[in-house]
């Protein structure tokens, strides 16, 4: 099977004037883990609802699986396993009967997967769904969603409520979804979600799909921050001129550095002095839109634009790239 | 698969057609347990009212004033009420729950998904309208009554088609629009006014106005002492088929929310 799992052209949702999903052209292989991010309200849910057919494109068309996705929804929805953002079940129905019920409507699934599933996330199925925390209601959307082995899964915001453990089994479970030629569509508005699993990875901002990249393409470029606590003031300008550093705020004891690539030399120059605290943040998606720009947009200008805030580093003339 | 949807919604429904069914029916059977010695007051106070105000106040039907008020106010309001509230959120109440995004990505169509949700309707109708008619008919049976047990049940077969009516208008409202509020309060305001208007215009020597309500196809047979009237059942059929089919081209056509 060399067609892709998902492939649309030009589609495009309006809800009034507002476009939600504009002109997005994607094509997801068939057996790859692709991430697709946005911050939210850039449109991911509003793409994924209009591949489960749930709303209807303004214009333009795609296929899942090879299939249409007006015409033959149906068969399309036979082969996925899909799980909402925001997930609402059924709370008089205990996580049991919810599974019974879907699994019904898909015309039966194995139980002993199912049993399978739930043991590996260490999910509770006795309890009625009103009665679960959030994170063991998105067990059982998830149990619900890769229960009859589907072809592709699309997952919205699967990580929301997970602890980090099950999170972990999640992420294996995703791998082990690619191992069998599957396909997994997963949508995130952090990068650090999806950024161990993925393949690949396609931005959505403002419902245009600004950028597909391989993943460790987009984290090479990722910027990344790192805050450090010292024992005593260090000099302001500690970190100029150091390699991959972007920008780097220091006032006294504190310094907030941003950089992109590896961080040894970051963490080089940071331990020249002693440090009592370290934190690490993640690159918002921002930034990365704004990397990643940079990067394609200005490669001919040694300079760039830093939007760097250390004062040190325009001081003593050396530029921070 | 249409079966589990229909088992489903089956489920959903019901507790509050079992409790509300039960209610009526111990209305029914109270009511009627105590009309025998209420008759004779009510007969001489309304005695000399001109025939539609005693059709208003619901004393001109076999069994009197309390069965009147009963088959003419209580239960059809109590049902259509009913009707009316499920029927919005039949649909539109997944919607608002936010669990139709769960139900739309399943393998079923959305006709697939309506016609469950009808059917489920439906029968959570009958299932009330049955426990009201079997308390009626169990005090007829106990304590004996002008009412016969065949105007008994074409009384609440057309109340029963009244019901399914107002349901399918609900429905519809919900299933084009997405928002039970929205469905609910049409629903309920057609409901009212066609009430009002079925009761008051004979009132004002309008009778034939009145014609335009569905509560006169419901009631204007005098069922309980006439037996079913199949044309007038026909035009209840035929207001809820309408609807139907409206709720199924709207709900197969637009965006789904939640």
């Amino acid at each position: 099977m060399t067609e892709a799992a998902i492939r649309t052209s030009g589609l495009t949702k309006y809800f009034g004037d507002l476009a939600a999903v504009d002109g997005v052209d994607l094509e997801v292989n068939t057996g790859e883990i692709f991430g697709f991010l946005g911050p939210n309200g850039a449109g991911k849910s509003t793409t994924i609802r209009l591949l489960l057919d749930q709303l209807r494109p303004t214009s333009g068309h795609g296929q899942v699986l090879g299939l249409d996705l007006r015409e033959r929804s149906l068969q399309i929805r036979q082969q996925i396993g899909y799980l909402p953002d925001d997930l609402s079940l059924y709370p008089k129905l205990t996580g049991r009967q919810t599974i019974d019920f879907f699994a019904r409507l898909r015309g039966g699934v194995d139980m002993a997967y199912v049993d399978e599933l739930a043991a590996r996330l260490d999910a509770d199925l006795s309890r009625k769904v009103g009665e679960y925390s959030s994170g063991n209601r998105q067990k059982i959307g998830l149990i619900q969603a890769f229960m009859h082995k589907p072809a592709l899964l699309i997952l919205d915001e699967p990580n929301s409520g997970l602890d980090p453990l099950v999170q972990q089994t999640f992420q294996e479970m995703l791998r082990e979804v690619r191992a069998d030629g599957r396909t997994v569509f997963l949508s995130s508005h952090t990068l650090s979600e999806v950024e161990r699993v993925a393949d690949r990875v396609g931005i959505i901002r403002h419902g245009r799909l600004v950028v597909v990249e391989r993943v460790d393409e987009l984290k090479r470029k990722a910027i990344r921050r790192l805050d450090f606590e010292y024992s005593e003031p260090v000099p302001a300008s500690l970190f100029a001129g150091v390699e991959g550093v972007r920008a780097a705020e220091v006032h006294g004891a504190f310094a907030e550095v941003s950089y992109e690539g590896s961080v040894n030399k970051v963490l080089q120059t940071a331990m020249t002095h002693e440090v009592i605290n370290l934190h690490s943040r993640d690159a918002d998606l921002e930034e990365i839109f704004l990397a990643y720009y940079r990067d394609t947009d200005d490669n001919d200008d040694p300079q760039g634009h830093t939007r760097s805030s250390a004062p040190s580093a325009s001081k003593d003339g050396s530029h921070v790239q | 698969m249409s079966n589990e949807l229909l088992a489903h919604e089956l489920r959903h429904r019901r507790n509050g057609a079992v409790v509300l069914g039960l209610v009526l029916a111990g209305y029914a059977f109270f009511a009627l347990a105590i009309s025998g010695s209420l008759r004779q007051t009510v007969d001489n106070l309304t005695k000399n009212m001109p025939q539609s105000l005693k059709a208003f106040v619901g004393s001109n039907v076999p069994g009197g004033y309390i069965v009147g008020e009963t088959f003419t106010l209580i239960a059809p309001i109590a049902l259509v009420a009913y009707a009316v509230i499920a029927g919005s959120s039949a649909v539109a109440g997944e919607e608002r729950d936010r669990t139709m995004s769960m139900l739309s990505a399943q393998p079923v169509t959305r006709t697939r998904i309506l016609t469950a949700k009808a059917c489920g309707l439906a029968l959570s109708l009958v299932a009330v309208t049955a426990l009201f008619w079997a308390g009626m008919a169990l005090a007829d049976l106990a304590y004996g009554s002008p009412l016969t047990p065949g105007g008994l049940a074409a009384g609440a077969t057309h109340l029963l088609f009244l019901g399914l009516a107002f349901a399918a208008i609900a429905l519809a409202i919900g299933a084009a629009t997405g928002r039970p509020g929205i469905a609910s309060s049409t629903a309920g305001g057609i409901a009212v006014a066609a009430y009002l208007s079925n009761a008051m215009l004979p009132l004002a020597g309008m009778g034939r106005w009145a014609e335009l309500s569905p509560w006169y196809y419901a009631l204007g047979s005098d069922p309980l002492r006439n037996g079913l009237d199949l044309p007038h059942l026909g035009v209840l059929t035929g207001l809820g088929a309408i609807a139907l089919f409206v709720a199924v081209l709207a709900f197969r056509r637009r965006d789904l929310k939640g």
